[in-house]
């Protein structure tokens, strides 16, 4: 085989890779759309019609504008949970970016008595299942007044998304060379500035995806969410998806539909950091 | 090859920060100790008594629940199926992960869109993809039976979660796609940070594709690797709402993963303190297999305690 | 309507008696001959001032409760009473949990909960709850069924008032039975053998029945209807595991893994909750339901969610061995009012307020939903609205609780686990049977 086809056919190959990558990721979602924008009558039929014939928009109407008079269903606390799961979600990513940040660069440059130990440590509360500490949890959080309150959930988030924060954090600092920072602070640069300029933009393809990272890991947390908030004023998307449900079962149309919403907010934020990540990749590629 | 220690500033002068490095930590150990450390000590305490419900106290029994455990069958049974799923989540994972990411790190059209792409299963809630896999393999109506049934390979409706087998298969199935993209993404960031230099370096010295994957991509994504490793044991061994909602642990037991167990023995049958020994039992295993990975994947030299992040770039050649 | 009237009375006695199990109820009302109480006293004041006091109430949705009932009832309370209310309405699955951690850790949060009727040992035992004796008006106790006073009563004291009372029937699909041949609904097991044949040969199904036999707390209430159909014993009536040494049972267990095998029950009701259950029914894709509730006969004649409109119909008994009783399931859910609680009066005003009688009869008018109050069970009104009561009065006085057991979760979970294994012919029935009495005995002795 000539060195041209061989190319060729890397190429083809490539290409039937990259679409078969995305025919596995995308099929359950889409399915799940379709399932959204169907009627039962027509998802429970055999055979299956793939394409719905009578698309209704009739489930994201119920959840965006309410049903008529109910406020107890889920549906019509699609909006409030989306809310509150924003506001838990959004402040949990910027407080653990910030605080885990310096403390992942003071772990990355710095040894200091008890470094190894709290390293390890703080990784070890995360082996601990969240179910062995929930009822001493929940004491707590009683006492303070904070069951049913997104305060109460952004303490209990922060404590688990802030040692994976520090642990990838510092990963990504670690790779960033030292001499560079070193040769800055011989120029005169104080360490915070040379944290600021040197630092910070190498890492912040790293950042990206650990704010990514934060930011799903809250949203999408159920366990502590689902015994810690039953209000309408507390409680966050994963409780309400299990909501779409009678003492009987799941409604899947509308938890699909749910579902669907609920995935938005996370895609978008990732697309968004999605660039950086890009430009992260380019940065590297310039040829040399 | 590898440089063991973590960087520093200055060489030879451990404490060279003053008080900086600590007082940068330390409102991060505030908020992870002050929230779990009664909690966790608590449930250990916990963990060697009975608590008795009726007026809110303990009993201490010793080592009676940790005894119990071994005999309790469900309880052995359960581990080795989350043990079984955990091995073979993590290393799909990983595998896939790291493939896709080196295909998706190709230059072709629509690259970034497909990266986006890739974010749409990790960022699905837990509780979504449960419910959507449950649909999906639904025994009556679900698009799986659907797709077998056109394409010929079965030629009736199955049941696939009404089997221990094919029960367990999905629930891997439905964790793996959920999870996989995660390694792809930090991959890929892992990736971005590899100097193109040391390919064209390797490629002077003949070194291609497979080759220059195994010397120069590897170790430097090693520590990326390592850090997903762990993070992906300790979530697949507590994987809970998955099996909660796609099986209910069923059937005949087949799913109940060790979390699932727990949250069972604590809240539906009340016995808090056997859930507490059951609960710590599980993340020593937990503690194991993350000392078994660092000792394997980071050689045994010197990397025990800190888990060695400290390999500067080009420290491989 | 004078048969009615008397099958009502019989089910009220017979409820009394089913439920009770173990522990007797001597607060059970014994005036049930004198159910006409009047319970309208709906002197209350028209938009009363704001009290502050606001209380938290939390329930599974009401799964016939389609309109929104419950909340409009609730919001009318508080214009009456200025009592605000925060009302939970979960899945009941996530109810248990949430009530168990509260109730666990001692916390505060709920004035109203969820007390289900598989819970009342368990929950009694460990205290948490306010016993309603001098809550409750002799008007209640009296008039409402007393099967139901029973069950949520224990060592004499009274802990909930009845808020769905949730009992199965059995119905079939008729226009299937008949295109099919069949004029004779099956009313043995036997016939149901016979039937399916006839159902399956005319093309129009694909399995006889579809059921709950999942590994979850409907499995548990499935296997055990199937069990007591067959004349069999899951536990005996001292609470003892025994279903390795009852023939019956064994019976039972065999006819279900035979009927796997031939495709008379579907297999999916290996993994198939409640609602999976239904929908196969909805779509025509069985023909009988074994223990539909009140709310399936709706929801069949709904064309949104239903193919079968105007198919189906009651049974006037629910299939059994030959030579046995039938029976058919009670599953009644209440409100209680737990120890902690901060604001127990204003609690009591909203359980009272959603138990009234004049409530009761506007919800089984509104959503269909079965009657908390005895007398309404003879209500012209409704009998008027809901021919089929009937047929529902027929069966209702063959209606059994579960077994009231402590350790009624580990019984449901060991009971689902070795039932599936025997359904999946992982084990022999008489061995599967006696693995599942020991377990049963290993888990009873550590009460």
């Amino acid at each position: 085989m000539s060195r041209k086809a061989k190319k060729k056919l890397g190429r083809v190959v490539l290409y039937i890779l990259v679409i078969l990558i995305v025919i596995i990721t995308v099929a359950p979602f889409a399915w799940m759309v379709i399932s959204s924008l169907s009627t039962k009558q027509e998802l429970l039929q055999r055979p299956l019609h793939w394409i719905p014939q009578n698309p209704t928009l009739d489930n994201y109407k119920a959840m965006l504008a309410g049903t008529s008079g109910k406020t107890t269903d889920a549906a019509s606390q699609f909006l409030s949970s989306f809310k509150n799961s924003l506001e838990v979600t959004a402040i949990v990513t910027v407080i653990s970016l910030a605080v885990g940040l310096i403390a992942a660069y003071s772990f990355s440059r710095f040894r200091f008595r008890g470094h190894d130990t709290l390293m390890n440590s703080i990784l070890f509360t995360q082996m601990i299942p969240a179910v062995a500490i929930i009822i001493p949890m929940y004491s707590i959080l009683t006492n303070m007044g904070l069951i049913n309150t997104k305060a109460g959930l952004v303490i209990t988030y922060l404590s688990f998304v802030l040692p994976y924060m520090i642990w990838l954090m510092k990963g990504y600092i670690d790779g960033i060379p030292i001499d560079l920072e070193e040769a800055a602070m011989v120029d005169g640069c104080s360490r915070l500035r040379a944290f600021f300029i040197i630092v910070l933009p190498v890492a912040a393809t790293g950042l990206a995806a650990t704010v990514i990272f934060a930011f799903i890991l809250s949203w999408n947390e159920f366990f502590f969410a689902l015994n810690f908030t039953s209000t309408a004023a507390s409680k966050t998307l994963p409780v309400l998806l299990t909501d779409f449900s009678s003492k009987f079962g799941a409604n899947y149309i509308l938890a699909c539909t749910a579902g669907v919403l609920a995935s938005l907010p996370p895609v978008l934020i990732a697309l968004i950091f999605q660039r950086f990540i890009i430009s992260g990749l380019s940065q590297g590629a310039v040829k040399g | 090859m590898e440089t063991k220690k973590t960087p520093k500033l200055h060489k030879g002068n451990p404490s060279n920060g003053g008080k900086l490095p600590v007082a940068l930590i330390t409102p991060s150990m505030i908020i992870i100790f002050g929230v779990l450390i009664f909690p966790i000590v608590y449930s250990f305490i916990l963990s060697f008594n009975n608590l008795v419900i009726k007026d809110n106290s303990l009993e201490w029994v010793g080592l009676k629940n940790y005894i119990d455990m071994f005999k309790d069958q469900t309880w052995r049974d359960s581990v080795k199926q989350t043990l079984i799923f955990t091995i073979i989540s993590v290393f799909c994972e990983i595998v896939f992960g790291v493939a896709i990411a080196l295909v998706l790190n190709k230059e072709f059209k629509g690259r970034g869109f497909v990266r986006g792409i890739m974010i749409l299963p990790w960022a699905l809630p837990g509780v979504v993809n449960a419910i959507m896999w449950k649909w999906i393999f639904n025994a009556n109506y679900g698009a799986f039976n659907a797709l077998m049934l056109q394409i010929g390979i079965i030629d009736k409706y199955q049941a696939w979660l009404a089997t221990p087998r094919s029960a367990f298969i999905c629930v891997l199935v439905a964790n793996i796609w959920k999870e996989t993209p995660y390694v792809v993404l930090l991959t890929i960031a892992a990736l971005a940070n590899i100097d193109k230099g040391l390919y064209e370096a390797a490629s002077i010295d003949g070194a291609n594709g497979w080759k220059a994957f195994w010397t120069i991509t590897l170790p430097l994504i090693k520590p990326v690797l390592l850090i997903l490793l762990i993070t992906k044991t300790i979530w697949a061994l507590q994987t809970y709402d998955l099996v909660y909602l796609m099986t209910a642990g069923g059937p005949m037991g087949s799913t109940e993963f060790i979390t699932f167990l727990i949250q069972k023995t604590s809240f539906k049958y009340l016995k808090w303190g056997y859930g507490s020994a059951m609960a710590f039992t599980l993340s020593i295993i937990c503690f194991i297999m993350t000392i078994i990975y660092i000792r394997v994947f980071m050689g045994n030299d010197g990397t025990k305690k800190s888990f060695g992040f400290g390999k500067k770039k080009g420290g491989n050649q | 309507m004078k048969k009615v009237i008397a099958l009502a009375l019989a089910a009220v006695m017979v409820l009394s008696l089913a439920a009770c199990g173990g522990s007797a109820a001597p607060a059970a009302g014994s005036g049930s001959s004198a159910p006409a109480a009047e319970a309208s006293k709906e002197d209350a004041a028209p938009a009363a001032e704001p009290t502050g006091e606001k209380i938290t109430v939390i329930l599974p949705a009401h799964e016939m409760d389609t309109v929104g009932l419950h909340e409009q009832r609730t919001r009318k309370f508080e214009e009456e009473t200025g009592i605000q209310v925060e009302l939970i309405n979960m899945g009941w699955d996530d109810v248990a949990d949430k009530l168990t951690a509260d109730l666990v850790a001692g916390g505060n949060t709920y004035d109203v909960i969820e007390f289900d009727n598989a819970w009342v040992l368990k929950f009694a035992q460990n205290d948490w709850l306010e016993p309603l004796d001098d809550y409750v008006s002799d008007e209640q106790r009296n008039g409402m069924v007393p099967g139901l006073i029973d069950k949520f009563s224990n060592d004499g004291h009274l802990y909930g008032i009845t808020w769905n009372n949730d009992t199965r029937f059995f119905m079939y699909n008729k226009a299937k039975l008949e295109a099919a041949g069949i004029d004779k609904v099956p009313e043995t097991w036997d016939e149901v053998k016979a039937a399916d044949e006839l159902l399956r040969d005319s093309g129009q199904i694909l399995n006889t029945y579809i059921d709950s036999y999942w590994q979850g707390q409907s499995g548990g209430n499935e296997i055990y209807w199937l069990v007591s159909s067959f004349g069999g014993k899951l536990i005996d009536d001292n609470g003892n595991p025994v279903m390795g040494e009852d023939p019956k049972t064994a019976e039972a267990y065999q006819f279900v893994v035979d009927g796997l095998e031939s495709g008379l029950i579907d297999p999916a009701s290996l993994t198939a909750d409640y609602e999976n259950a239904a929908n196969v029914f909805y779509m025509g894709d069985t023909a009988l339901m074994m223990q539909a509730w009140p709310g399936v006969y709706a929801a069949a004649n709904d064309p949104e969610t239903s193919s079968i409109v105007d198919e189906i119909a009651v049974g006037d008994s629910a299939p059994h061995a030959d030579g046995e009783d039938f029976m058919v399931l009670t599953l009644p859910e209440a409100m209680a009012i737990p120890k902690t609680s901060e604001h127990k009066d204003a609690a009591w005003k909203y359980i009272e307020y959603m138990s009234s009688h004049d409530f009761d009869k506007e919800r089984c008018a509104t959503i269909g939903s079965l009657p908390v109050w005895t007398d309404l069970y003879s209500d012209p009104d409704l009998l008027e609205l809901y021919p089929y009561w009937e047929q529902f009065a027929n069966q209702i006085t063959h209606s059994k609780g579960l077994p009231d057991l402590l350790w009624y979760d580990e019984y449901c979970n060991i009971l689902t686990v070795e039932s599936q294994k025997i359904f999946l012919g992982e084990v022999g029935v008489e061995e599967g049977l006696k693995e599942m009495q020991k377990q049963c005995e290993e888990v009873q002795a550590q009460y």
